[in-house]
């Protein structure tokens, strides 16, 4: 079996341009971490052009870009969209240092992993109609509850242990 | 739904990458179809109908528990 039989990747120029630069980008930053030979400014300037070059590659269109492809991208697209806004929500509720241009970076990254993988073993799920709507958005209510209940707690022990 | 897409490219003997050339449509999209694993939407099922010379109906069939 060829190597370009097995990724979309091969079939998109403005795609590939898009992952050499943000694997250059990629390799800068870790040089700059390990050696801190990067001034701190640079190491921001290199995270700006990590982003840009990700985004090139993540929402760049396929050389056949069909309705099937439109489907994984919107089940990518909400997938990550969901682990950005729980990362986010733990990143403010622990007070991490986390700074929020890395949680975009690797929302990008899982973008186009679950973009890639979902377009390769093309599973059953993506294409099903939801139908139990109701149900899920309780499931939803449920886990914010949840989430909210667990900062709460977080918050009062926190404010217990530092008085 | 479910389909006799595999039946009828097999009628005219072309392959799932040949038909997916002229649909403009990726080899993949045809596979899931024919898996029953992606439902079309209604202008590809009317292309492919309009491919093979037959129906929709021809092609295209709901189950049982969908009727």
């Amino acid at each position: 079996m060829k190597l370009s039989n097995l990724s979309s990747l091969n079939e998109n120029y403005v795609k590939r341009i898009g992952l050499i630069f943000a694997s250059i980008f990629i390799v800068m930053e870790i040089v700059a971490h390990i050696t801190g030979v990067i001034e701190k400014l640079d190491v921001q300037n290199i995270n700006i052009y990590l982003l840009l070059s990700l985004s090139l590659a993540a929402f760049s269109k396929e050389k056949i870009d069909d309705e099937r492809l439109k489907a994984i991208r919107y089940f990518s697209l909400k997938l990550t969209f969901n682990l950005l806004i729980v990362s986010l929500a733990i990143n403010y509720l622990l007070k991490s240092n986390i700074e929020t241009i890395y949680i975009a970076i690797s929302s990008l990254i899982i973008y186009l992993i679950v973009f890639n993988l979902a377009n390769h073993f093309n599973p059953e799920f993506i294409f099903k109609e939801e139908t139990k709507t109701n149900k899920k958005n309780i499931k939803f209510l449920v886990g914010i509850m949840i989430f909210i209940g667990i900062g709460f707690l977080y918050n009062i022990i926190r404010a217990l242990i530092s008085s | 739904m479910r389909n006799w897409l595999k039946v009828e490219r097999a009628k005219i003997n072309i392959t799932q990458a040949k038909l997916a050339e002229k649909l403009g449509v990726t080899r993949q999209t045809i596979n899931s179809i024919e898996l029953n694993k992606f439902v079309p939407s209604t202008v590809l099922a009317l292309r492919l109908a309009k491919f093979f010379n037959v129906k929709v109906e021809d092609i295209f069939f709901l189950d049982d528990d969908e009727q």
